[in-house]
């Protein structure tokens, strides 16, 4: 899909109106040859990715900086060195940032560091994204909805506190609260298990993509139906229930494309070095 | 063996040197520049962001630049007002001289010591917070996670400590002045047994309308320094928490010396 980028675009909804703009919307994000270096350190050496709504899509690349780098390259905040990104059928070359901002108000995004605002309490920062682009006049119903995104990620005794407060674990699931409460048809999940123990990783993956708990159903306020790419550092195996394609990245190329349930016993030995030790032991292997 | 071309060397590295530091300046002139008229345009598209949430950061900037200042302000006012009082009336009161006081109070405080003392006050207090609360920002992500959310860190962060900062410096100066007339009376009648209306007197006299537009448009120019270097500084910070400090006192030095630079070319274009 071409997308004619002009920079005189002023609004988003003007730039996203260009021809060969995906109204379908099926695709959320695409990637053509995009390329990433750090200090001489090759991340990507020409992806090719399309991610479609409902999909969960695992990336493991083999540096923390890496699965830090590749989401943001993805999202427009950091740049690329080469290749084509588009985000909901927009090209995100030439946008400007004003522009990548009105875009990212559609995206969940939840940082390897949980990447909370200090000085807010959880309650804020869970409802800041929601506070900051709600009208006023439609202020009335984004108080009830955090209220239920937080009882539903288990952080209803902790609302006053603030992030400073908490054990990293329950940071992770302010951050995930603060992804969700826009309903964002793109979720991006940065390193999510990185600093926290097996059964806190485990617990997250379940609050994220296990099944609606009874108490919840009918009423579950997790965006439905949203991509979700996860870029982590190794393979963590408790990812293997719920995503939908594994994608490995080694030395920059991609090592592994397809169903988890492809990934066999050859490939892991193969990918052996990318094996994340937490949950994956060479025993396993 | 002939000095010349050492000395020409010594010449030309001398040029290069400057020509590299001038280079510098350029350049940080214009990052500043550039850094304003971004956070300028910020005002020209509020009728797409709106004010929306900001309203709160603003009310906590005033509240906290303005409302907390008070107490020490108060302090610097009435001891500055009160020493410069007692010090020209000891020297005049003997010749007769008192209605030089009126002078003095307008002259050198409304005009001049007013605003300097108050910006001080402020970059010493808000100035310092605003560097190292967004470095720390900065350092911790929060910059980031806030443009991942589709906030504008310079709508959401910039603006509202622009508009706050700028709004209590003004009133900040304000108030020096009444603390400052309130304890120069004291000081005078204490000195010299001045009455309250011969005191009054001798000030209304010296007042023009120049001296509110100075003092308007002093503190205006000093709130927009004061919340702008700071939040530059802030901003530009990469990577390690030891860059804080160090974005804080490069705020401080810069908003201090802009502050004085600004306050002369001001005096000098009304009074001169």
């Amino acid at each position: 899909m071409d997308i004619p980028m002009g920079s005189g675009a002023d609004t988003l909804s003007e730039a996203m109106s260009g021809e060969g703009h995906d109204h379908r919307g099926e695709t959320v994000l695409r990637c053509r040859g995009l390329q990433a270096h750090h200090h001489g350190e090759v991340i990507l050496a020409g992806l090719d990715l399309d991610i479609q709504l409902g999909e969960v899509v695992s990336l493991i690349v083999e540096s923390e900086w890496a699965a830090r780098l590749v989401p943001r390259v993805l999202i427009g905040l950091e740049s690329s060195d080469g290749g084509e990104v588009e985000l909901q059928g927009t090209r995100l070359s030439g946008l400007s940032e004003h522009l990548k901002l009105q875009l990212r108000r559609n995206i969940g995004y939840l940082f390897h560091n949980s990447g909370l605002i200090h000085n807010l309490t959880v309650w804020y920062n869970v409802a800041l994204p929601a506070l900051y682009h709600t009208r006023f006049k439609d202020l009335q119903g984004v108080g009830e909805h955090v209220n239920v995104l937080i009882d539903r990620c288990q952080l209803t005794e902790w609302s006053n506190l603030r992030p400073a407060e908490l054990d990293e674990s329950s940071r992770k699931r302010v951050a995930l609260a603060r992804a969700w409460v826009m309903s964002p048809a793109f979720l991006v999940y940065e390193d999510p298990l990185m600093n926290i123990d097996t059964a806190s990783g485990s617990e997250l993956l379940d609050l994220s993509f296990g099944p609606t708990p009874p108490e919840w159903a009918g009423r579950d306020p997790r965006p439905a139906d949203s991509a979700v790419l996860i870029t982590s550092q190794g393979l963590h195996e408790g990812l293997f229930r719920y995503v939908d394609r594994m994608i490995v990245i080694k030395e920059g190329e991609v090592a592994f494309s397809g169903n988890p349930k492809q990934f066999d016993r050859r490939a892991k030995v193969h990918l052996r070095d990318l094996i994340n030790t937490k949950e994956a032991s060479d025993h396993e292997l | 063996m002939s000095t010349a071309p050492l000395q020409q060397f010594g010449i030309l590295s001398l040029l290069g040197h400057l020509g590299a530091r001038a280079r510098q300046i350029v350049q940080r002139v214009s990052d500043r520049m550039r850094f304003a008229f971004q956070a300028a345009a910020v005002v020209f598209r509020l009728r797409s962001l709106g004010i929306g949430y900001t309203w709160r950061v603003i009310l906590n900037q005033v509240k906290f630049t303005g409302l907390h200042a008070v107490p020490f302000l108060t302090f610097v006012s009435a001891v500055s007002s009160a020493l410069l009082v007692i010090q020209v009336l000891n020297q005049v009161s003997k010749l007769g001289f008192e209605a030089i006081i009126g002078t003095v109070y307008v002259a050198a405080l409304v005009r001049e010591l007013a605003p300097l003392l108050t910006a001080v006050v402020v970059i010493g207090r808000s100035g310092t917070a605003i560097a190292a609360e967004l470095s720390t920002n900065r350092v911790w992500e929060e910059i980031t996670a806030l443009e991942t959310m589709g906030i504008d860190p310079l709508h959401y962060v910039v603006f509202p400590r622009l508009v706050g900062v700028t709004l209590a410096t003004m009133c900040l100066v304000v108030y020096f002045d009444v603390v400052a007339l309130i304890f120069g009376y004291i000081s005078a009648r204490l000195t010299t047994g001045m009455t309250a209306g011969t005191y009054l007197r001798y000030i209304i006299d010296q007042f023009t309308m120049a001296d509110f537009y100075v003092t308007g448009l002093k503190s205006f120019l000093f709130g927009i320094i004061i919340a702008l270097i700071p939040s530059f500084h802030g901003l530009v910070v990469r990577g390690a928490p030891t860059d804080v400090p160090k974005a804080t006192t490069r705020a401080v030095v810069e908003c201090l010396a802009l502050v004085f630079l600004v306050s002369g070319v001001v005096s000098a274009l009304f009074y001169y």
